[in-house]
């Protein structure tokens, strides 16, 4: 059990992106949200949100140490290679290193908020995005062409973060 | 000891000093805490069972020793900068807390998402820099004046006029900002002309043209490092490259929190995506485009007609209150002395709805329509402000021409004032002295206060105006459709007229435009970004609250990343548009002969080369002088045009710009320097 080392570590890390005061007085309520993975809390309408859980968590457990790297990635302050990293993660629902034409169809579908589409709908979102992204033709996005789809994206920044505040 | 454990993260140096232990109650605080989010797992799910609790209580007890024989040890060096390094952690921490609003803004980018936030957090940066602007002017105009220079009464520019004393105290004279309101340091007039005050022979003559440069200064400096700081962000711009990656990996907003904004953000995602694919399938199919191209050439000439009826209005309104001005104030009802603020504030009010219904006949996409749709109600707010400030040029010159009758008079008044003490004289050698009471002087007409009033005027008419329309358009209505939907035939929340959504764009835009009227009238009024500070205080909570209260998210939620530059740059050009007119009026209208600062000199900036005189040394006027030398400014601006064309960086060429106008701007007007 990795629970009773976390609190040391905390005060000495020195390379947060989020103030620490902020961050605990939320980090019950937090916990206790964010660990489960079925539809649990109203405030929780983020469509990834079972994939954040996954991709921050260990062992399919949530340390306080897993939580204070999930606010860093998503904090202001965190560098646009950090998020597109974890965002690649998040992404990739199968786990696989890529994110396929499945991952992609998951990810729509998260979006629309429904489970059925029309499956024209989903095959021309699918086939648009990998003729966009997908440079080397394998049908899937690796992590160097996710990335460097979104590193000119204006909007990458603004919407991959999450506030950590008590109110 | 503790084994080393990998960390999730990846910008950990991996010789991080280990952790130290820590003050004894802060350990038993946490372990008490650990120990009852223990229990209450063990309650919830059956992860932890006996043997581990056992084994935490066992390592609990190991610590707690090492703790006792720590303490007993001195302190090592490392303490005392871990100590500096938390002092500094807990200031950060502070700082953060003073930002003003942050919990508020928070909430609303919650509940709204970043678009609408992104307008408050317009309005807070704007606080700041008005803020700054109300400093300048508060501590080197206004306070200076009122405690080092005469009092009221002392002088006739600083006491109303016989004439006026009955009325002066009243709430509708004072509203108006006439009587009492208008000879006192808010206004220019107030200001006397003596070079040096108070016994620290404070220079208010130059500190306050000093003041007005150094806040249009200021303001250029500010505006254009927020769009630096921007532009960095937006480098993607029109980029269709990867249009379909990004729609579908950056649309959710992960700042939502509220489920209501999530339904809608799916609603509008779907749309996106919808919409997205059929302009793929219609960008090759053309449609009748004879007649849609007469369509917009229609709508753009229903937009000219509009745009040209209200400046007509607004320059028919000025010259109506030009009339009412001279007739008795007591004979005017209400509408006629606010006509002409209450015609532009309507005007700003409806016209942007005219301009929606002439879209309509454009069939553009959403956020082509909206750019057409911004730029118009940019067009007619910018040739409001323009026909008005000609309107006022006019007024101007006419008072200008009125203050030559008034010299003239004056003279002959005074000729009259001294036969008269002779005769009075006539009979004794001794009687009281030459007096006259300063309200019994004739006064010219101050058209440098008659400027600044009607910019505080209009400024007041218009929070009036937005506050009034806030209540009236969202709360009233919020509580019609709340209240009257249950004995109602249609459902009134979701048909009309249904909750009002928060109009960004409109905001904005009159957040930028009420700020080129502080730029233009703070010159003449030193009060004026006082005005503005309660302005925006009392506009932050009372939107926040309207927002909060009665407006829902908008059903089409557009990205305010790419907008954040383009409403700077608009802030820029009015800005530049603002200054233009006040620097006319400082270097090629005369002042007033008998109120303000600069009286009695031919122009404002003389007092430039007045202080040169007498304060500097006679060394340094000689040199300054040289410097203004046609050929020597000539030389220079070649000189910054070459290292222009040297130059990438858009902030260095965009500062370099500005001082090139300054400098030709410089040697157009000769002699500022003598």
């Amino acid at each position: 059990m990795d629970k009773g080392h976390r609190e040391q570590e905390e005060e000495n890390d020195k390379d947060e992106y989020v103030t620490f005061k902020y961050f605990q007085d939320s980090f019950g309520k937090y916990l206790q949200e964010k660990t489960t993975e079925d539809n649990s809390g109203e405030s929780d309408v983020n469509p990834f949100r079972d994939r954040i859980c996954r991709v921050f968590s260990h062992n399919n457990v949530f340390s306080f140490e897993d939580v204070l790297g999930m606010a860093s990635v998503f904090s202001e302050q965190a560098c646009p290679s950090l998020k597109i990293e974890y965002a690649f993660r998040i992404y990739d629902f199968n786990e696989n290193g890529f994110i396929d034409e499945e991952d992609l169809q998951r990810i729509i579908l998260r979006l629309l908020n429904s489970n059925d589409m029309s499956e024209d709908l989903l095959t021309d979102l699918t086939s648009h995005v990998l003729n966009e992204s997908d440079l080397d033709n394998d049908n899937m996005l690796s992590f160097s062409e996710f990335e460097h789809a979104m590193a000119k994206s204006p909007d990458f920044m603004n919407s991959f973060r999450i506030h950590f505040w008590g109110c | 000891m503790r084994p080393k454990r990998k960390r999730t993260r990846d910008v950990i140096n991996e010789d991080d000093p280990e952790p130290e232990p820590e003050d004894e109650e802060t350990r038993k605080a946490r372990e008490k805490e650990r120990r009852r989010r223990l229990k209450r797992g063990a309650e919830e799910e059956e992860e932890i069972d006996e043997e581990e609790l056992e084994r935490l209580k066992a390592e609990l007890d190991e610590k707690r020793q090492m703790i006792a024989t720590v303490k007993c040890k001195p302190w090592k060096m490392e303490k005392k900068i871990e100590k500096w390094a938390k002092f500094l952690r807990d200031f950060e921490n502070f700082k953060a807390a003073c930002v003003p609003w942050e919990n508020k803004i928070k909430a609303i980018e919650s509940q709204f998402g970043s678009s609408v936030a992104s307008y408050f957090l317009f309005l807070r940066w704007m606080y700041g820099v008005n803020m700054v602007l109300f400093i300048l002017t508060f501590s080197l105009i206004m306070l200076p004046e009122y405690l080092w220079g005469l009092p009221y009464g002392s002088l006739p520019r600083k006491t109303v006029p016989r004439a006026e004393e009955a009325s002066a105290a009243n709430f509708g004279v004072l509203y108006d900002f006439n009587g009492l309101a208008q000879y006192s340091v808010l206004f220019y007039g107030y200001y006397d002309n003596k070079r040096t005050i108070g016994w620290m022979n404070f220079r208010l003559p130059l500190s306050y043209f000093l003041v007005g440069i150094m806040c249009i200064g200021y303001s250029f400096l500010v505006v254009l490092k927020a769009m630096t700081k921007n532009i960095g962000d937006d480098g993607g711009g029109d980029d269709n490259t990867f249009n379909f990656s990004w729609k579908v990996f950056t649309s959710w907003d992960y700042l939502i929190g509220n489920p209501e904004t999530a339904d809608n953000k799916f609603n509008s995602i779907t749309m996106n995506f919808k919409e997205a694919i059929i302009e793929e399938r219609a960008a090759q199919v053309e449609e009748n485009i004879h007649l849609i191209r007469f369509l917009r050439f229609l709508a753009n000439f229903f937009v000219f007609l509009t745009l040209g009826g209200s400046g007509y209005l607004i320059f028919w309104a000025v010259k109506r209150s030009q009339e009412f001005a001279q007739q008795d104030p007591d004979t005017l009802g209400w509408w006629e002395k606010n006509e002409m603020n209450m015609v532009m504030s309507l005007l700003g009010m409806f016209c942007p709805t005219l301009f929606d219904l002439f879209a309509e006949l454009e069939d553009y996409h959403p956020l082509i329509a909206l750019k057409w749709l911004l730029g118009r109600i940019f067009a007619l707010l910018l040739g409001n402000l323009y026909v008005f400030i000609l309107a006022l040029m006019d007024e101007i010159n006419n008072k200008i021409e009125e203050e030559k009758l008034v010299k003239a008079n004056i003279t002959l008044w005074e000729a009259n004032m001294i036969k008269a003490y002779n005769a009075s004289l006539a009979g004794n050698t001794t009687g009281p002295p030459f007096f006259v009471h300063p309200a019994d002087v004739p006064r010219g007409p101050c058209w440098e206060t008659m400027v600044g009033q009607e910019f505080v005027r209009l400024t007041v008419s218009d929070v009036l105006t937005t506050y009034v329309t806030i209540l009236i358009g969202d709360f009233l209505r919020a509580c019609f459709v709340r209240f009257c939907n249950y004995c109602w035939c249609w459902d009134l929340e979701y048909g009309y007229p249904s909750y009002t959504e928060f109009d960004i764009s409109g905001n904005v835009l009159a957040l930028i435009f009420n700020q080129g009227m502080i730029w233009m009238g703070s010159f003449f009024a030193p009060s004026l970004p006082g005005i503005n500070i309660l302005r925006l205080h009392t506009s932050m909570y009372f939107q926040c609250w309207a927002v909060m209260c009665c407006n829902v998210p908008e059903a089409r939620v557009f990205k305010a990343s790419r907008s954040n530059n383009f409403y700077l740059g608009m802030l820029l050009l009015i800005l530049f548009l603002s200054t233009m007119p006040v620097l006319y009026m400082i270097v090629s209208l005369p002042p007033s002969f008998d109120c303000g600062p600069f009286s009695g000199k031919n122009r404002m900036f003389e007092v430039i080369g007045e202080t040169l005189e007498h304060d500097f040394p006679s060394w340094m006027a000689k040199i300054l002088r040289q410097l203004s030398n046609p050929g020597l400014v000539i030389a220079v601006v070649l000189v910054m045009a070459y290292v222009l064309s040297l130059l990438r960086e858009r902030a260095c060429v965009m500062f370099f710009l500005l001082l090139l106008s300054f400098s030709v701007f410089n040697s157009f007007s000769p002699g500022v320097m003598l």
